[in-house]
């Protein structure tokens, strides 16, 4: 009779979903630069590399979540934490990835924050209202948000990060990236960088660092605020045009109006014998020019 | 209407093509839509059936423009394709009476007759369009875009006899509706 | 050979398609035969009209807007990630549409700039105002507008088509958003309007389709609660 009891009472836990948390800690191996890919739909994901060539998923699935899938087929190991097909409310899940480190990290999520350390392959982190962090080495990045933020701190990575109505923050860059956001604030510090495309509608730009010899530094908004603060002795070609708004140079001479007639004002001179260009154009933000 | 492009920029608007390149498209469709269009309305032999087979001609050759190689020009390439589309069109799209739509249809897109024989173009064009159709399309395919019987065969599935008896049977169609 | 028999072959002959057997005896029958001589030539009239015959033929309307509409509409299928371009068919096809267009669009702003750059080195510096002439700037401009709105038009139908699968939360970042550029794009054309000649606003109102249609883009490739 017992037996019979425990049997259907396992039978019936198989088949419902999580009535309660579930702590979660499996391990499986993997090629060490494979691809890890991780969906989660609510909660957090916080991804870590390591030296091992194993992906390991500790944390909890929250109370109404199904399962977690967690299988691999060749190099791709796959991480997913699976909701039932009924809208009924489900709770967020937390999960701790390691994943060896010179994985491809893929990882989406709807709202939960996505966090990536110290992965020194490729990362695609993209989610719809969580936040995107990432720090350490990666290969490249591939990181966005809708209404999120997203933070990359990432030395001298090829990259692009983009927000919808977030803020775009790139720290330590000194490779080629892109940052764009419509409404949100993109700001973007570095070394010396050598391509650098930032890209708002409403949101304010801000760069500062160094430019590398035949750097590109590209700015465009339509109504936000551009500031790029240069070092004083930057050798560069600037070209500034702003329709509607103001020029404020403090690296060399004032600008000029485009024609008596409108009100557009741009700018184009060099300092320090050129060589990098910079080039910032809005529709009626003002454009500022800094020394550091 | 149309600019023609040189075998370099060809080539090179082409492969821009082919990487998405959409008004690297569009520059080829505007030296090409023409040729595509006579094609597609003689075959066809009404306009506005024309019109649509040269809208899915274009459409066609965007999803197969990866398989095009440069081994023969572009517009061999793209009217092969058009041939295709044209003798694969499907009798769902409703099939209008050529002979009844013909007049108002040419009449809006013939090209003006050479200044000394009034009409004479027009009527040629409206003889073909009145061609039963296998006839027509045998003809279009050897006598005005120069295909051999062998291709013609291969393409629209009917043999190379019943091919050359189709064009037989149009040459005598065309020279009795013309005249001497 | 008989006039009926050699009737029977004229079109091989002018064809070129008699073996030189059966081609002698057919001249041989013409030289003699004033009624299938008069054939002859009148098939090869016909054929010398059929090789006058235009070779392009312009039709009466464009079809240009219709082959666009269907190629953005997603004509060309894609495949995005295994399950979820099967399960967004009709999405990702219009998204990977839009990435046609992200890509047209940057070839248009490149020529732009190009040509900007060299009307500005052009322009007189004693006078700058003296701008050079009509944009070409403008042409292509209109190009990518056409591009842009029907590419717009099949990536709103396709949010309206999925807006029940998105949280309310993100629909109204998503609208906010989208008004937003709206508004930057109307500013802009209104300002291109009053100033036609102006080089930059076409840059900058490039850059704003490619934002919108980025922003759709994304949007219809979201995932289901998002």
């Amino acid at each position: 009779m017992r037996k019979i009891g425990f049997v259907l009472m396992a039978l019936a836990a198989a088949v419902m979903p999580a009535l309660a948390q579930q702590r979660v800690d499996e391990k499986r191996p993997a090629s060490k630069d494979g691809t890890v890919e991780i969906r989660n739909v609510a909660g957090s994901v916080r991804v870590m590399g390591w030296d091992r060539e194993e992906v390991s998923v500790t944390g909890t699935l929250g109370k109404g979540t199904e399962r977690l899938e967690f299988s691999s087929s060749g190099k791709r190991t796959l991480v997913k934490v699976v909701l039932p097909h009924t809208s009924q409310h489900v709770d967020g899940s937390d999960l701790e990835i390691k994943v060896p480190a010179a994985s491809t990290v893929d990882v989406e999520t709807v709202s939960a924050d996505i966090t990536a350390e110290k992965v020194s392959g490729a990362l695609k982190l993209e989610s719809v209202s969580g936040n995107v962090t990432a720090g350490g080495d990666p290969a490249k990045f591939d990181a966005r948000s809708v209404s999120g933020d997203v933070e990359i701190t990432a030395a001298s990575a090829p990259g692009r990060a983009k927000s919808v109505s977030g803020d775009v923050t790139l720290k330590g860059v000194a490779g080629a990236v892109e940052a764009g956001s419509v409404s949100g604030k993109v700001s973007v510090t570095g070394g010396e960088v050598s391509g650098v495309e930032l890209e708002t509608t409403s949101g304010n730009i801000r760069f500062a660092g160094g430019l590398a010899k035949n750097a590109r530094l590209d700015a465009k908004t339509v109504s936000g605020e551009v500031e790029l603060i240069l070092p004083a002795d930057v050798a560069a070609d600037f070209d500034l045009t702003t329709f509607s708004g103001e020029i404020i140079n403090e690296l060399g001479p004032p600008a000029r109006r485009t024609s008596e007639y409108g009100p557009g004002k741009e700018l184009s001179f060099s300092t320090g014998g050129g060589g990098a260009r910079v080039e910032a154009k809005s529709f009626s933000g003002s454009v500022y020019l800094r020394k550091r | 209407m149309s600019h023609e492009p040189g075998a370099g920029d060809e080539l090179g608007l082409v492969r821009a093509a082919q990487g998405g390149d959409l008004p690297a498209f569009e520059a080829l469709y505007r030296s090409a839509v023409g040729l595509v269009y006579a094609l597609c309305l003689r075959m066809a032999g009404n306009a506005a059936l024309a019109e649509e087979l040269t809208q899915d001609v274009f459409v066609r050759a965007w999803q197969k423009l990866p398989t095009f190689r440069g081994e023969s020009a572009f517009t061999t390439w793209l009217t092969r394709l058009a041939v295709n589309v044209v003798l694969t069109e499907r009798r769902d799209r409703g099939r209008r009476n050529a002979r009844l739509a013909l007049s108002d249809d040419l009449d809006a897109v013939a090209p003006p007759a050479p200044a000394g024989h009034p009409g004479t173009a027009l009527d040629l064009e409206r003889a073909i369009a009145g061609l039963p159709e296998q006839a027509r399309k045998v003809f279009v395919l050897h006598d005005v875009q120069g295909w051999r019987h062998g291709e013609i065969a291969r393409l629209t599935g009917i043999a190379v006899g019943t091919c050359k008896s189709h064009l037989h049977r149009a040459r005598a169609l065309l020279r009795e509706v013309l005249g001497p | 050979m008989n006039c009926r028999e050699v009737q029977a072959l004229l079109d091989n002959l002018v064809d070129l398609d008699l073996p030189e057997g059966q081609r002698r005896k057919v001249e041989d029958h013409l030289k003699g035969c004033a009624g299938c001589r008069t054939s002859e030539a009148r098939l090869r009239a016909l054929l010398a009209r059929v090789g006058a015959l235009p070779r392009s033929i312009a039709p009466a309307r464009d079809p240009w807007p219709g082959i666009v509409s269907r190629i953005t509409a997603g004509e060309v299928i894609e495949h995005d990630f295994a399950g979820r371009g099967r399960r967004w068919y009709p999405l990702a096809a219009a998204a990977a549409a839009a990435a046609v267009l992200i890509l047209a669009v940057s070839l248009v702003t490149a020529v732009l700039v190009g040509r900007e750059r060299a009307s500005r080195v052009a322009v007189n510096p004693e006078r700058p105002d003296a701008a050079v002439g009509v944009t070409p700037a403008s042409l292509e401009l209109a190009q990518v507008q056409v591009t842009y709105a029907a590419a717009r038009q099949q990536l709103l139908a396709a949010l309206e088509a999925r807006k029940g699968s998105l949280s309310p939360q993100t629909l109204a970042v998503v609208e906010e958003n989208l008004k937003i550029i709206d508004k930057a794009v109307g500013e802009m054309q209104a300002a291109l309007a009053r100033d036609p000649g102006n080089r930059e606003l076409p840059m900058l109102l490039v850059t704003a389709y490619r934002q919108e249609i980025d922003l759709l883009r994304r949007v219809t490739q979201l995932p289901s609660r998002g």
